[in-house]
């Protein structure tokens, strides 16, 4: 299609400048994220002093020990006589004077028997990335998740890729689109608009659309500040982190409805139109024109290849999030141990990825590209907009008109 | 904007919705197991004869 090219992506200053200030606020968080990836902290080092009051023994922790050990055969009593607290309470083995302290730990003191005195059992428990096989007497049924092989391959799951790996994620996406905007702008409408408008969604679609994309937003920011309050909230007060953290456990189950019947909504609405064609491959060989102002859009009809991947992503992506979400609701009604570390680490792994990918679908949305916001918020587009990036939609539209008239 | 108010609004109302959902099947659910006092996973139901372990409760119940 012949397009006379009246405005480039290059022509939006304001934007482009908003852009090179993001990227340059984003590239330092991401550098420190890299940072602290690499930064060497396999070693957890004890800050408190773990030991038993009155023990002077210099040794501190050998008496802690004991304490441990008659604590344990407490509870192992307890265990088997049943909660009866209107029986006897079994005495503390070593007299209930003596209680467990965690006094601050002053630098280069003794540490607990096990610390100070590194055995070969302990000294791999103390490596991360090695390990031990646990067994707790506690009468804790969940006990031993703590002490299970696979329970320290689900940490590292959880804190290196979930957590390390999806703030890079997060962060250098956006970091990507950032550098976009700066250098390449907005995509333009190339002939500028025409000024008379085209119908895209109706108000059912338009309204589907954003309480599915209100409760994702919702689901993401609570989501994120429990992943990471303790690196994004606790600076500001434990207080804080205390407040979102009650609001956040409450907030993140509560939009799931929304988000679900929106996702099924969705799919009722817009799967036929988003199911793989051979243009889509054309269109990804061609990276949807976007890249480049000369004005050859590569064709598509009403949505294009990487609305069709938003659209499954949002889909899949979301029915596997819902799944995994009621999963954790009711932890052990129909998964075991094991099921449930799993469906944890889907879900987090999964959240952030879709955050990342949510991310580049709003930018497109609004500052990314010129003219797509109004196709979603009123519901209409320009039309030299339809024609340059939906250009056989805009032809069937037009056709059916005047086929009816 | 209008389609934005009713989706968003139609979110936040189902929200809240969940909200008491949540709260009351939460709240019934633990008066209705068997020993709300402790948090056992289930030891308690090997133990058939203690039911209520808050003697005030007990004394309660008793005057009914
Ligand atoms: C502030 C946030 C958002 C904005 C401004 C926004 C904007 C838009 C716009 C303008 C369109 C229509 C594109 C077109 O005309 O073809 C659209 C479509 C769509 N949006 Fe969003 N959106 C947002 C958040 C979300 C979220 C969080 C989700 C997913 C849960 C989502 C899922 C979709 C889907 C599946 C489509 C149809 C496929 C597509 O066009 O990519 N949106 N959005």
């Amino acid at each position: 299609m012949k397009t006379e090219v009246r405005v480039r992506g290059k022509d939006f200053t304001g934007y482009r400048i908003v852009g090179a200030i993001a990227a340059l606020l984003l590239a330092l968080v991401f550098a420190w994220q890299l940072f602290e990836l690499f930064d060497d902290d396999n070693l957890t080092v004890p800050e408190v002093r773990w030991g038993a009051a009155g023990d002077d023994s210099g040794v501190a922790g050998v008496l802690a020990d004991d304490l441990i050990t008659a604590r344990s055969r407490l509870q192992d009593e307890r265990y088997r006589t049943g909660p009866a607290p209107d029986g006897e309470v079994p005495a503390n083995a070593l007299g209930n004077e003596i209680f467990l302290t965690d006094e601050p730990l002053p630098r280069d003191t003794t540490l607990t028997r096990s610390w100070a005195m590194l055995d070969e059992d302990t000294g791999q428990m103390l490596q991360e990335r090695q390990r031990v096989v646990g067994r707790s007497s506690l009468p804790y049924a969940n006990a031993e998740l703590f002490e299970r092989p696979f329970a320290r391959d689900w940490r590292l799951g959880l804190a290196d890729f979930a957590t390390h790996l999806g703030a890079i994620a997060i962060i250098g996406f956006s970091l990507l689109l950032a550098l976009i905007l700066a250098i390449r702008g907005r995509v333009p409408i190339l002939e500028g608009r025409a000024h008379r408008t085209v119908k895209r969604f109706n108000l059912f679609e338009r309204a589907t659309h954003w309480m599915t994309s209100f409760s994702f937003i919702m689901l993401a920011i609570t989501g994120v500040s429990i992943a990471y309050g303790d690196t994004l909230i606790r600076p500001f007060g434990d207080e804080l982190l205390g407040a979102t953290g009650w609001i956040s456990t409450w907030g993140h189950p509560i939009f799931a409805p929304p988000f679900a019947l929106g996702i099924v909504f969705m799919a009722v609405m817009w799967t036929m139109r988003n199911l793989p064609s051979r243009l889509d491959l054309h269109w990804l060989s061609k990276g949807g024109g976007f890249f480049s102002d000369d004005g050859h859009n590569p064709p598509a009809r009403k949505f294009n290849a990487g609305q069709k991947l938003i659209f499954w992503s949002a889909i899949l992506g979301g029915i596997t999030m819902v799944l995994s979400g009621l999963t954790l609701m009711f932890p052990y009604y129909w998964l075991d141990l094991e099921g449930m570390s799993w469906a944890m680490l889907i879900h987090a792994i999964l959240g952030v990825l879709l955050i990342a990918i949510f991310i580049g679908h709003i930018y497109i949305g609004t500052v990314g590209m010129q003219g797509a916001f109004w196709a979603m918020w009123g519901g209409n587009v320009d039309r030299n907009w339809a024609k340059e990036h939906h250009e056989l939609w805009l032809a069937e539209i037009e056709d059916g008109k005047q086929g009816k008239a | 904007m209008g389609s934005f108010i009713i989706g968003a609004g139609t979110a936040i109302g189902l929200a809240i919705g969940t909200f008491f959902v949540l709260e009351f099947a939460t709240i019934s659910v633990i008066e209705k197991s068997y020993n709300p006092s402790l948090n056992l996973e289930g030891v308690h139901i090997q133990y058939p004869g203690v039911e209520r372990v808050n003697p005030a409760e007990r004394v309660a119940e008793d005057e009914e």
